[in-house]
């Protein structure tokens, strides 16, 4: 049996077998740990776009907010998340005259920057009315950032977040995360004017 | 006759077949996770557009508006009004809108889908349940060419969009759905209103009951059989702005 022609042995014979074994056995992995990464990758998308609209669903009630404690009141009920995120209403794209009194360099304007978010607050004057220059995070001497109560928060100010100032996203910083923002109008009273504006929430993922 | 030799062939054969098997059975898993989640996503992106229109047309609804049009909404010593209450009072005279409140309203319908509005066209109108008559129409829309036969190309005009107001002679309920069947998806809202009819003889007024609706799509060319500026009677919204600064 040894000297027959082409004869190599019992598993030798079977030896070349086993590439298109292994080939198999290649592309089964390599196409299963593709589908693995991708249910991985839209699962993960699906839970911070539910999350971003359960936030904005929220924060944005019906679309009419009364003034900061109503607000307030509707950033104290978000569900806690793994997601950092931001929230607030701006009047960058409804009044971008009056957004850019607020801007140290008006010529920077580019509308809504999830980037470089400012939001509106609730300053008034002594006569209880609102003034439109100390509108947008300005106080009395001009100077950005009123902070009377020095705790490290604009006063008054229409932002709902579980991060501090310090830690919003850059847009360098953001090359490193998944983004996600959603831009919603609602309408702000402010002293029986009711304004229309947009309420912006940014999140991401660690 | 039979022999050693022939059973590796048999176990290549086998094996050849065991690899056409699961090749075929991975390019199926691979066609399936490539497109895993697509239409969740793309449900998500109807939903958004769908809340986005909603709170888009409560927040216009909500408005507040200067009753002098010259002056803003921010400024001090303004007199303010609701939106609503301003419409309301202008129609009630003659039953129809004057070039200042077809621009005030097109002004803060344009402002609330400002984030939108690049990428979107959309309709708002105001009709008169009762008679079907369309008070109010602003359209806004994306204006562009296709430049190549094969629609890969877009040529985009300056400025890229359009606002026009069409009168109430050119609008009416039929070419309304004529142009939401054939844009593609939209996302709709819809509210009524009131609006207010004199009776001069009477001293009083008659409350009419309206509707708004605010339509969202996707940019798409319009043929002159869906959308004809003519046909539905409308003027750029600037000309309309111009004429009224003009003495």
């Amino acid at each position: 049996m040894l000297n027959r022609k082409g004869f190599i042995g019992p598993i030798g014979d079977d030896l070349p077998s086993l590439i298109p074994l292994i080939f198999a056995l290649i592309i089964f992995f390599s196409t299963f740990s593709f589908a693995l990464a991708r249910y991985g990758q839209m699962t993960s998308s699906f839970e911070n776009d539910l999350t971003v609209a359960n936030i904005s669903s929220i924060l944005r009630g019906d679309s009419f907010i009364t003034g900061p404690d109503d607000f307030s009141k509707k950033c104290s009920t978000l569900p806690v998340t793994k997601m950092k995120y931001v929230a607030g209403i701006t009047n960058a794209m409804t009044a971008p005259e009056y957004f850019k009194k607020g801007m140290s360099d008006p010529s920077d304007y580019r509308g809504i920057n999830v980037y470089d978010l400012k939001f509106v607050n609730n300053n008034v004057d002594e006569d209880d009315e609102l003034d439109p220059d100390g509108y947008n995070n300005r106080d009395d001497d001009g100077d950005e950032d009123k902070d009377d109560d020095g705790d490290g928060n604009i006063d008054s100010e229409y932002r709902c977040a579980n991060i501090e100032k310090s830690e919003e996203l850059t847009f360098e910083s953001s090359r490193n995360h998944n983004v996600v923002y959603r831009i919603y109008p609602i309408a702000l009273q402010q002293n029986k004017v009711v304004r229309p504006m947009h309420l912006v929430v940014v999140a991401w993922a660690e | 006759m039979g022999g050693v030799g022939e059973k590796g062939q048999a176990a290549i054969t086998d094996a050849m077949y065991f690899l056409l098997i699961v090749s075929g059975l991975c390019v199926f898993l691979f066609v399936f996770s490539a497109s895993y989640g697509e239409n969740v996503s793309r449900q998500i992106n109807r939903e958004f557009n769908a809340e986005f229109t909603a709170s888009a047309l409560k927040t216009i609804l909500y408005s507040s508006t200067a009753r002098d049009t010259t002056q803003s909404l921010y400024e001090y010593g303004a007199e303010i009004d609701y939106l609503l209450a301003f419409v309301k009072e202008d129609y009630s005279d003659d039953e129809k809108f004057s070039d200042e409140i077809l621009v005030v309203l097109a002004d803060d319908i344009n402002a609330v889908m400002s984030p939108y509005s690049s990428a979107n066209d959309y309709l708002f109108t105001i009709v008169v349940s009762e008679d079907r008559k369309y008070a109010f129409t602003l359209i806004h829309l994306s204006i562009f060419t296709f430049t190549d036969e094969r629609s890969a190309e877009v040529s985009v005009s300056d400025p890229a969009h359009i606002d026009y107001i069409c009168s109430s002679n050119g609008v009416t309920d039929r070419k309304k759905d004529i142009l939401k069947t054939n844009v593609g998806n939209t996302a709709a809202s819809f509210s009524k209103i009131l609006l207010a009819k004199e009776k001069p003889a009477l001293r009083d007024y008659t409350t009419i009951e309206a509707e708004t609706e605010l339509v969202v799509w996707n940019p798409k060319q319009l043929p002159s059989e869906i959308f004809n500026v003519g046909d539905w009677d409308c003027d750029d919204l600037e000309d309309i702005r111009a004429n009224l600064s003009s003495p």
